[in-house]
């Protein structure tokens, strides 16, 4: 259990660092990272289904310029670690566990907004003195930029890490308690949450776009490659 | 000041480019990830510690773009720099004029064909494979965002290491915005398409998660039409769909 939340969390850092930091070739978006979560931990199809939903909620999020964001990546990919973790447990209550990681990687990437914004701050704080030194070397520029690696690397490494420590225990705790007839009662939230991310992403193409018959044109191609396709 | 740049450091410039956020802070945005970009150069033009301090400190100020399209003002600030190092009274005024007049165009036109087109349309493609064939959206969706990303970073620091200061007229030019507006046609079209198959992906689990999607959406829309935020619709959502359920077990 300790090596899979170790190979979690440094999965969660490397997410954490391709999100602004480093590279931004996207392997950090949900879709991306609670799949390769999935595979990490061996439960690719969980991985998967958390990954599109979350993908969804945070499509229209934008990390541009000084804006605050909700850190939708590695809130994601802390849930989908808490969830395979869990199920493992609790296999028989996959459903509940699916509901709880959800609410959780929503909390979390709330949360992990307000954290990217405070290693912003301490970036910052690295940088003044540079301003005024009289001897600006090569190593001090260099430094800064590793510290500023660093920390977001521990943002995303420390959140996946305590997120799967306090909550693989605590989540199999919670759902005992919760008869297994309420599991059913949950199901229909994954299905609310996908419409909502389907909303979000029409809001953002509506803004610039505004013709029903582009949407109603994609629906019906969706209808004729869903019925080609099945 | 001496030798021009050889292709090792124009390199290492480049791949540096790809960590020029890493040190994004409040006070500079992008200019400490832009100092550390051009240390080789500063390492290959300047003789003494003195010049290095004074390049470095020259670079160490206020610089805002899109990540993909600093590569943009990396070779026009190089290709300025190695002349400044072939000049005996070289004027550095030119090369920070060059930084502030890129720093919107290159921000505003990268945001909005990155974060608003190309990234959520490549999204939307590898969620809909995603849910009609399963794991092929992942690569999918990585190899269809990352080739216009890395042609941007690429035609980027070709063009405007060759073409130096004279960059800024051709960005000044480029309008982007029939790109947009096909882009955008594209976008809302696929969002109908994953629709379509997402509600399909619904009822195949069961009914009262496809009633959800159906209430949800229509919920949702009302309440983003009342410029409710994302917070109170997800939370809505939530309750909607938890009532849903309790309806179709209990």
């Amino acid at each position: 259990m300790w090596t899979d939340i170790v190979l979690a969390s440094f999965w969660g850092g490397v997410v954490a660092l391709d999100t602004t930091a480093v590279l931004q070739i996207m392997f950090s978006r949900p879709l991306v990272a609670c799949s390769i979560m999935g595979v990490l931990l061996g439960n690719f199809p969980i991985g998967f289904t958390l990954g599109i939903i979350f993908e969804l909620l945070y499509i229209r999020e934008i990390p541009a310029g000084a804006a605050r964001f909700a850190e939708g990546n590695v809130g994601s990919t802390a849930a989908t670690a808490v969830a395979v973790l869990t199920i493992r447990q609790a296999p028989s209550r996959e459903s509940m566990v699916v509901f709880l990681a959800l609410i959780l990687g929503l909390l979390i990437s709330s949360g992990g907004g307000k954290l990217v914004s405070m290693i912003r701050h301490i970036n910052g704080k690295l940088a003044i003195p540079l301003f005024f030194k009289e001897s600006v070397k090569t190593r001090h520029v260099v430094l800064c930029i590793l510290a500023g690696i660093g920390l977001v690397f521990s943002l995303g490494f420390f959140c996946v890490l305590l997120t799967s420590t306090i909550f693989v225990n605590a989540i199999p705790r919670l759902v005992s308690v919760i008869p297994q007839k309420y599991d059913k009662v949950v199901q229909p939230v994954m299905g609310g949450l996908l419409a909502v991310g389907c909303v979000f992403l029409i809001q953002l193409f509506w803004s610039q776009q505004k013709r029903w018959w582009l949407l109603f044109l994609g629906l019906a191609i969706g209808l004729l490659v869903y019925l080609k396709v099945m | 000041m001496s030798d021009r740049t050889r292709i090792s450091d124009r390199l290492a410039i480049f791949f540096r480019s790809f960590l020029i956020q890493a040190a994004w802070n409040y006070q500079t945005l992008l200019g400490m990830g832009f100092c550390f970009c051009v240390i080789p150069l500063a390492r290959r033009l300047c003789k003494t510690q003195r010049e290095r301090s004074e390049f470095l400190k020259r670079h160490l100020v206020f610089f805002n773009s899109h990540p993909y399209f600093a590569t943009y003002c990396l070779g026009a600030v190089t290709k300025l720099e190695e002349e400044a190092a072939d000049n005996p009274n070289p004027d550095t005024g030119v090369i920070s004029q060059l930084k502030d007049g890129l720093t919107g165009p290159l921000g505003s036109q990268g945001d909005q064909m990155f974060w608003s087109y190309i990234k959520p349309i490549s999204l939307t493609v590898g969620m809909c494979f995603g849910l009609l064939l399963g794991w092929i959206a992942v690569p999918l969706f990585l190899i269809i965002y990352n080739i216009p990303h890395l042609y941007v970073r690429i035609k980027g620091w070709r063009q405007s290491y060759r073409m130096g200061f004279d960059i800024v007229y051709v960005l000044a030019k480029k309008h982007v915005g029939k790109i947009d507006h096909v882009l955008s046609i594209i976008g809302l079209s696929l969002s109908g398409v994953l629709i379509a198959i997402a509600s399909h992906w619904s009822i195949q689990q069961n009914t009262a998660v496809f009633v959800s999607f159906l209430v949800s959406v229509l919920v949702s829309a009302v309440l983003l039409k009342l410029k409710q935020s994302a917070k109170v619709i997800l939370t809505t959502a939530i309750i909607t769909s938890l009532i849903i359920g309790a309806v179709y077990t209990l």
